[in-house]
């Protein structure tokens, strides 16, 4: 998939980073939730990847201060993250992952009620949350009471309240949770809209790898409470080394082992097909190199596209390795 | 608005100052409550006595009726405000119950505290709409009382004599007030049902009054009032309003225990009220 740029992010390091964590440790009990995370986000879109009780909601979660961590320092927007927490939340808007709303109101009465409760007055926070509930795509649905929505609509409402006060950075929780793939795909195209052309940054956390490599140039990968990975998504995929397709006429032992040697991982799916993850620094020409040497004939060489999966796998599966 | 417009455009409007953010959480639990049909009928059937009341202290100073039960003294006051306790208990069940219980139910704490909004602000906002709605058929009316009584008053001798009067009406009312609402607020926090918090309510009031009558009853003594809710309250008021307290029980049990009601009332609400629940 080809991104466009985003104009308005901030690259340069010496800039002011839009979300900077060090070191910070999150211990619920005796469980360590978040283990010496280290965050640099300069701005645009990142998904924060990593499978089920991750730890993704909990720093979420740190971000907003609803959590005080064990050690450790944070910033938000330039706000810290243990003291300046209501100037973080009057800059951010989040989208929670469970459903989630207020009771008794319609859509508009909720989402204004949410202006307000960022510090927007009555009159403003009306207009805005009519806004902002059509560009959400509530537009004709906006004075139902909420409760009779749909979960697709109550996603989308709960987009419409945290945008509603024009919040600098969206923290959106699985927000393509129980939709259909329709309204899926609108989901992840209107928070594309919102990082790429109305210049909010947007965090997006979710276990779906295909939503955040749609919608976000950088990712973040943690797992059992450790940042594995983060970075640009596109030098991800390039840092995780080149892989390839092979097909060899006989056996082949020989030639992954050597392979293996050189510090390239080769797995055999069920046709007998290698797929051939290269060290750094190794091309395809090794592999012309290996099969000369193991006397194996190469029938069938492909080179894959790295996906965000395969970066996502190996990470993981360094980490088990490593543990 | 043009069609054209209808999309997101960034906003460049006035923030609000913060300390006065709880009052947008009072005031949209007052809009909500206001309009149900029911709930307006129960505050209008609480304004009767205070009709009522009034019409007494017009015929004891204008026509000059002088029935024992037309005297107008700080006991008329007193006995209006202990009569409207009786609302005062279905409006905190009717206002209050649901205030924290349906945002439990509806996680709706993280949409409060992922905007600028304290613990503080919460609780305090919610605690004004019903300090609001338990105002309105106890302080508000026995302020008026009051302004009636001096204004039918053939000269300032009541006003003299009665001068202290709005400060005893205010203070009551607000023991009253303060009581009934961080019990409900309290049990309201505790449970994700409007339903079981109204009826818990009941029962702390009815059972707290069962127990005096059993005690009462087992050691022949009234002394035993304070383990009453109401009581308390009632026997606070004789003292505000500088009457005879109708239990022998010590009156400093009555202010401990509504201190304690309200004091670990707001500690409760204030603790259980959390954007995230951690499971430790």
């Amino acid at each position: 998939m080809n991104f466009s740029p985003f104009p308005f992010v901030i690259h340069a390091e010496s800039c002011l980073l839009i979300i900077e964590l060090d070191n910070i440790n999150v211990r619920f009990g005796t469980q360590k939730i978040l283990d010496s995370v280290n965050v640099r986000f300069s701005g645009g879109s990142a998904g924060l990847l990593g499978p089920n009780g991750a730890g993704k909601t909990t720093l979420l979660n740190t971000l907003l201060g609803f959590i005080e961590p064990e050690s450790g320092t944070g910033r938000v927007l330039g706000c810290d993250i243990r003291k300046e927490q209501l100037g973080i939340r009057q800059k951010i808007g989040y989208m929670p992952e469970n459903d989630c709303h207020i009771p008794g109101m319609n859509a508009v009465s909720y989402v204004a009620y949410a202006g307000q409760l960022s510090g927007m007055k009555p009159k403003d926070a009306l207009r805005r949350a009519h806004e902002t509930l059509f560009y959400v795509g509530l537009g004709e649905a906006r004075y139902r009471n909420v409760e009779t929505y749909s979960a697709g609509m109550k996603q989308r409402i709960k987009l419409a309240q945290a945008l509603v006060h024009d919040p600098e950075l969206v923290f959106l929780d699985e927000p393509t949770n129980g939709l259909d793939p329709k309204g899926r795909m609108e989901m992840l195209e209107l928070i594309r809209d919102i990082s790429s052309t109305k210049g909010i940054h947007v965090v997006l956390s979710s276990h779906l790898l295909p939503d955040v490599e749609w919608v976000c140039r950088e990712a973040m990968v943690i797992h059992k409470g450790r940042m594995l990975a983060s970075g640009n998504i596109e030098d991800l995929k390039r840092g995780s080394g080149a892989v390839y397709e092979v097909r060899l006429k006989g056996d082949g032992s020989g030639f992954a082992d050597k392979l293996e040697a050189l510090g390239c991982r080769c797995t055999r799916n069920e046709d007998g097909v290698l797929r051939i993850r290269m060290a750094g620094g190794l091309d395809s020409r090794t592999l012309l190199e290996a099969a000369r040497d193991g006397r194996v004939q190469i029938r069938h060489l492909v080179p894959l596209r790295q996906s965000l999966e395969d970066v996502f796998l190996q990470v993981i599966g360094e980490s088990h390795a490593d543990s | 608005m043009p069609i054209h417009d209808l999309g997101y455009r960034h906003w460049k409007g006035e923030w609000t100052s913060h300390p006065y953010r709880w009052w947008v959480i009072t005031r949209q639990g007052i809009q909500l409550l206001m309009k149900r049909r029911r709930f307006l009928v129960l505050m209008i059937l609480s304004a009767i006595p205070f009709v009522v009341r009034g019409a007494m202290i017009y015929f004891a100073t204008v026509v000059g009726a002088s029935a024992p039960f037309l005297k107008i003294n700080a006991r008329f006051f007193e006995d209006f405000i202990s009569q409207q306790m009786f609302f005062a208990f279905f409006i905190a069940i009717y206002a209050g119950a649901g205030l924290i219980s349906n945002d439990l139910r509806a996680n709706a704490l993280q949409i409060y505290f992922s905007k600028p909004i304290t613990r503080r602000d919460y609780v305090i906002g919610k605690l004004g709409v019903l300090v609001w709605f338990l105002s309105l058929p106890t302080l508000v009316p026995g302020l008026i009382l009051f302004l009636l009584a001096v204004l039918f008053a053939p000269d300032t001798a009541f006003l003299r004599e009665h001068y202290w009067v709005p400060v005893s009406v205010t203070a009551y009312s607000l023991v009253m007030v303060l009581t009934f609402a961080l019990v409900i607020l309290t049990l309201s926090s505790l449970t994700r049902s409007s339903r079981f918090a109204g009826i818990n309510f009941a029962a702390v009031f009815f059972f707290s009054q069962i127990l005096y009558g059993i005690l009462s009853g087992i050691l022949r003594s009234r002394r035993v009032a304070w383990v009453s809710l109401g009581n308390n309250i009632e026997q606070l008021g004789d003292t505000i309003f500088r009457i005879d307290p109708r239990y022998p029980s010590p009156v400093w049990i009555s202010v401990v225990v509504v201190l304690v009601i309200i004091g670990g009332g707001a500690w409760v609400v204030h603790n259980r009220v959390q954007a995230v629940e951690v499971v430790r």
